[in-house]
């Protein structure tokens, strides 16, 4: 089953922070060719927290990777606001992760020499310029590392270097966030610690919020779950539960 | 596991490239030094053969002491011409001539001399009226005949630009004289013989022209046929006078040869101290390289001892790689070194040191030598870190990537501080005891210091110089050079290697030149110094000071000629040098220091003595000294004179005897009859600039040798010295290029090892120009601690060194050379630059996807 029509849901009338239209992504030529993704239209609305999830292979991470600005389209447009960006070089595209989204890799997501506070704060200082002193704030209580602020990565558990990660996203007030397999390396209590927190920034901080996963249990924390197989939207689910997503994922492939 | 060796080395061909190119620099310079050496001495040696193929017998004075004239010949005086009759009728004597061999040089036709006085080697010498006893060809024109007529050699004929029929000034050991070109001539197809100029007169102007005594340096014979050199030499042995011999033609060349390569022997240890240093830093290379390899692959060996490999294979696997990388560069580095000989052989060419061209010698010993050292330094550098590979646990492939541990052991702390102190102590004792010894020590234990320290001051050096960096990209690129100390310590080693000798030649020779130039001041009481400029070989005619003293003006004028005799010591009979000065003036043109008696009372019979002499063998004026001619006759001398500093005549620190001109004549052989310069005193109240036209005048008819008033001569004391030091400094650019690539190979690796830390810097919003900012600071950084180090030792040790010399020079001093120094920096800074030009970009230029996905 396989649709084409802009897949956009929640609250009604809802802004789309960030859109991708007939995105393509083929890598290689000729009879060697991959199709990551088969002309996917979605939209992301602002104050929605979105979790992508496929078997391997599916497209989710490319899908997120050309949203985000990391990766480039064969075909199709994304924009984020109203800026289109295939039509931004590298500079561009990276001021634009700078300033306007935030993004958090399943691991290694900090610099090492750098303690928590300073981690936080890097885009702003990449940018050359202070933070919002009160959304730092916010963010830091939001995400309990208060206590935290001094210490080094290697002086962190796994949870609290995601969390940081986290407040680092949400610091510079993106206008949408990406998480790309965030509690892959957890435990199921760090994990569903960080979920909590997540979701907190959606509904507290406002903020929009993408989400690759290949666990249920976290896709239930979204608001809707959009399922990928073969660089295809397939289906779409709203208030996910763990076992409703879990028999979606099991049908993929049927 | 040798397969796997060989597939990790290709697979990483730029890590490769790199080390290898650091032992093909180090390995080239040795082998090339080796090749080049092996190549002048073998020209030498057919060159030498060559001037002596018809000569069967050579008979001279015998050499009454040992030591050497300031061409390196042996001391002996000169023979009795008539002594030729008695050889002739010698039986087995086919033929025999005397050999007139003294220095002569030619004028342009507009009076300039054709070659600087001083400069390459100007002989005169006599043609033979037999021929097989001429080593060279008369190409055009004809045999010149009587006291007017000459040969010229076509390397001094084109320099010239004279032709045959010319008429020009020759200058000699008599009065100069015109004559006019009968021919031009070649050595065995070259245009000189290695560069030396040779003006050819037949016996009787030789005799003339060429000596100012009539006598000869030698006598040459031929056997007849059926008769062995040896038989010649025994019969005519038979009828010379005590204190003349006679040896074969072969040993006469063989003596020659043996000579020259002693010569070059020094030479070849001086090059190869060079290339030595250039392989230490080579040495720091691999040592880092390895080290940095064995820690990125860190799972790799694990995940192989977890599979079974024993220790002792992951040890063998990584010395292996060693080897082959040692084994291929030293191979690449001989051919380089070929190549490096004959590029420089050719480069003697065009400054005009003609030598007939040989093919490169490549002897077994080079080949040897190369691979040995390219091979051992390779394989010992990566001694260390292949036990440390084998010590890699197999667990450890289960783990994630290996935490850096910024802790530096106190351990090490303490023994680095002890080092600093014990290395700089020697130093400070060295330099106030003015013993070298304790100083080299010094210098090397500091050396160490600084390795062992390395880590600790990288950190410190990182902290303080690092804040010039600003923002982001400068607090990162510290953090980083900060975050692995001891590998930034270990790069930056190559490069103190490299900048710190340099420092220490240069310190060294600007405080040497400064202290020179006080000595020259101390004593100069002349107006001007009329010198031959040059390293001393030649010099100028006795008959221009002659002529000097009788310009208008000139109150005093005293020449120096310096030569050797053997004194009778307190313990045994000693080769000393002597200068001889016109006693009578020399006072009013040089400031020796006069503790007792007085230079005017030097007459035949006298002889001055420096104070150090004097109380070394406990003499005191009055006392007579057995002095043994260069002819071997003993005479008795009074010391009539006792002085201070005999730097001041001699212009270096062997300065303990002078005696009268008069004296000299009779002590030193015709060759040495030549004033080093002449020093000139302008009477008071003469306007001294039209003594300086005066002399300039005079000098035209002498080659227009170099009239310098005391601030010329010490410009030109600084100059030859910087000159020196110039090229000491290119010998040293090895060293320092492989400082560079060392820093430029381990930022290379370093960056690949943050690939993910790069991307994820990349996708968290920093732009490609502060990556490459951030990684251009690393280099810069590393570089400047390397320099700041490099450049304390040098100062220090450096400046002891000078210290430590005030024995032999009074007048020692540090000078420091400031303009050098910031040129120095600026190299540093430069070169930090462009070794990190690479990984910057590359580092820029990441993919930021790629980067994320590395593992």
């Amino acid at each position: 089953m396989t649709t084409t029509e802009p897949v956009s849901a929640g609250p009604a009338g809802g802004v789309a922070i960030a859109r991708a239209i007939d995105a393509w992504k083929i890598y290689g030529q000729g009879e060697t060719a991959v199709t990551a993704l088969a002309g996917v239209s979605v939209d992301f609305i602002k104050g929605q927290f979105t979790a992508i999830m496929g078997p391997s292979g599916s497209g989710k991470s490319t899908l997120m990777h050309c949203v985000a600005g990391l990766d480039s389209l064969s075909q199709g447009q994304v924009l984020i606001g109203d800026v289109d960006l295939s039509r931004l070089d590298d500079k561009a595209l990276t001021l634009l992760r700078r300033d306007r989204v935030g993004f958090i890799f399943q691991a290694y997501n900090l610099i090492p020499t750098l303690n928590a506070l300073e981690n936080i704060v890097l885009p702003s200082t990449l940018a050359g310029h202070k933070p919002d002193p009160q959304l730092l704030d916010r963010v830091i209580d939001t995400m309990g590392l208060r206590e935290r602020m001094k210490h080094r990565p290697s002086e962190l558990s796994g949870g609290q270097q995601q969390r940081v990660a986290v407040a680092r996203a949400l610091a510079m007030g993106p206008e949408i966030t990406f998480a790309d397999e965030p509690t892959g390396n957890l435990d199921s209590r760090s994990s569903g610690e960080i979920l909590d927190f997540m979701q907190a920034a959606v509904r507290e901080l406002g903020q929009t919020m993408v989400m690759v996963t290949h666990d249920p249990s976290a896709a239930a924390y979204a608001d809707r779950v959009l399922f990928l197989d073969d660089g295809r939207i397939i289906d779409e689910m709203h208030t996910p539960t763990a076992d409703a997503v879990l028999d979606r994922l099991k049908r993929i492939g049927d | 596991m040798t397969k796997i060796a060989l597939k990790n080395l290709l697979g990483h061909k730029l890590r490769l490239l790199i080390t290898t190119v650091a032992i093909v620099l180090g390995v080239g310079f040795m082998a090339g030094t080796f090749v080049l050496t092996d190549t002048l001495a073998k020209t030498f040696d057919e060159l030498f053969e060559n001037v002596n193929e018809g000569t069967d017998a050579l008979i001279r004075q015998k050499s009454a002491f040992e030591g050497t004239t300031q061409d390196g010949s042996s001391i002996r005086g000169d023979l009795d011409p008539a002594l030729l009759d008695v050889i002739r009728d010698t039986p087995g004597v086919d033929a025999a001539d005397v050999v007139v061999f003294t220095v002569a040089s030619v004028a342009t036709e507009d009076g300039e001399a054709v070659n600087d006085v001083g400069g390459t080697p100007q002989f005169g010498f006599n043609a033979s009226t037999d021929d097989r006893f001429n080593p060279y060809d008369i190409d055009e024109g004809q045999a010149p005949t009587g006291a007017d007529e000459f040969l010229i050699d076509r390397g001094t004929a084109e320099k010239g630009k004279l032709a045959v029929g010319d008429t020009v000034k020759v200058f000699s050991l008599t009065e100069p004289f015109e004559a006019e070109i009968t021919g031009i001539v070649s050595f065995d197809g070259e245009d000189s013989l290695a560069g030396a100029s040779a003006t050819i007169m037949d016996t009787e102007g030789a005799l003339q022209r060429f000596t100012p005594n009539g006598k000869v340096q030698q006598i040459v014979a031929a056997a007849e046929p059926g008769e062995s050199q040896q038989q010649l030499v025994d019969n005519i042995r038979a009828v010379l006078p005590d204190n003349v011999e006679a040896i074969t033609g072969e040993a006469s060349t063989a003596e020659s040869q043996d000579q020259l390569q002693e010569g070059l022997q020094i030479f070849n240890t001086v090059l190869a101290g060079f290339a030595g240093v250039a392989l230490l830093a080579g040495t720091f290379l691999i040592y880092n390289t390895f080290g940095i390899i064995i820690a990125q692959r860190t799972r790799e060996l694990a995940l192989l001892r977890a599979l079974g490999a024993r220790r002792s294979q992951v040890r063998w696997s990584v010395l292996g790689e060693a080897a082959v990388i040692g084994l291929v560069a030293s191979i690449l580095g001989l051919f380089a070194g070929i190549g490096l000989a004959i590029g420089l052989k050719a480069l003697f060419g065009a400054v005009g040191f003609d030598l007939p061209s040989t093919a490169a010698v490549l002897k077994p010993r080079t080949v040897v030598v190369s691979l040995v050292v390219g091979l051992l330094t390779t394989t010992l550098s990566a001694l260390a870190p292949a036990w440390r590979a084998s010590r890699v646990a197999p667990v450890e492939a289960m783990r994630a990537a290996a935490v850096e541990t910024p802790k530096v052991s106190k351990l090490r702390i303490g023994v680095g501080i002890l080092l600093l102190v014990l290395g700089a102590g020697l130093l400070v004792s060295g330099a106030s005891g003015k013993t070298l010894p304790p100083l080299a020590f010094g210098a090397f234990l500091l050396f160490l210091a600084s390795v062992v320290l390395g880590p600790p001051l990288a950190r410190l050096v990182t902290g303080l110089v690092g804040r010039a960096v600003p923002g982001i990209t400068g607090r990162l690129a510290r953090d980083n050079v900060a975050r692995n100390p001891k590998r930034s310590a270990n790069t930056a080693t190559s490069l103190v290697i490299g900048l710190g000798v340099v420092t220490i030649f240069t310190v060294f020779s600007t405080s040497f030149g400064a202290s020179i130039n006080a000595a020259v001041e101390s004593g100069f009481r002349a107006d001007f110094q009329v010198s031959s400029g040059g390293f001393g070989l030649g010099g100028i005619s006795p008959a221009f000071s002659e002529q000097a003293r009788e310009l208008d003006g000139v109150e005093a004028v005293s020449g120096i000629r310096r030569g050797s005799v053997q004194i009778k010591e307190k313990t045994e009979p000693k080769t000393r040098a002597i200068f001889g000065v016109d006693s009578q003036d020399v006072d009013k043109v040089l400031d020796l220091g006069i503790e007792e008696g007085s230079l005017t009372d030097l007459g035949p019979d006298n002889i001055a003595v420096d104070r150090v002499t004097i109380d070394e063998n406990g003499w005191k004026m009055g006392d007579v000294l057995d002095v043994t001619y260069a002819d071997g006759t003993l005479h008795q001398h009074e010391i009539a004179a006792i002085y201070e500093d005999g730097g001041v005549v001699a212009q270096n620190n062997d300065g303990h005897f002078v005696v009268d001109m008069s004296v000299y004549e009779a002590s030193q052989p015709s060759a040495s009859q030549v004033d080093n310069r002449v020093l000139v005193k302008a009477a008071d109240g003469v306007e001294v600039d039209s003594v300086r036209s005066e002399l300039d005048g005079l000098g035209k008819d002498f080659g227009s040798p170099e009239v310098q008033d005391l601030g010329e001569v010490q410009d030109a004391q600084t100059a030859q010295i910087n000159q020196q030091l110039a090229f000491m400094v290119v010998l040293l650019a090895m060293a320092i290029l492989i400082g560079f690539i060392g820093i430029f190979n381990t930022l290379l690796l370093s960056v690949l090892e943050r690939t993910r830390e790069i991307g994820l810097l990349r996708a968290v919003g920093m732009v490609r120009g502060q990556v490459a900012r951030m990684v251009l600071a690393e280099s810069v950084l590393v570089s400047l601690l390397g320099s700041i180090l490099g450049f304390v030792i040098g100062l220090s040790v450096g400046s002891a060194l000078m210290l430590a010399i005030r024995d032999e020079l009074p007048t020692a001093r540090i000078s420091l050379p400031i303009p050098v120094l910031v040129i120095y920096g600026l190299v540093a800074l430069i070169g930090g630059t462009a070794a990190g030009l690479l990984p910057a970009f590359r580092a820029s230029r990441l993919n930021v996807l790629e980067a994320i996905a590395a593992d």
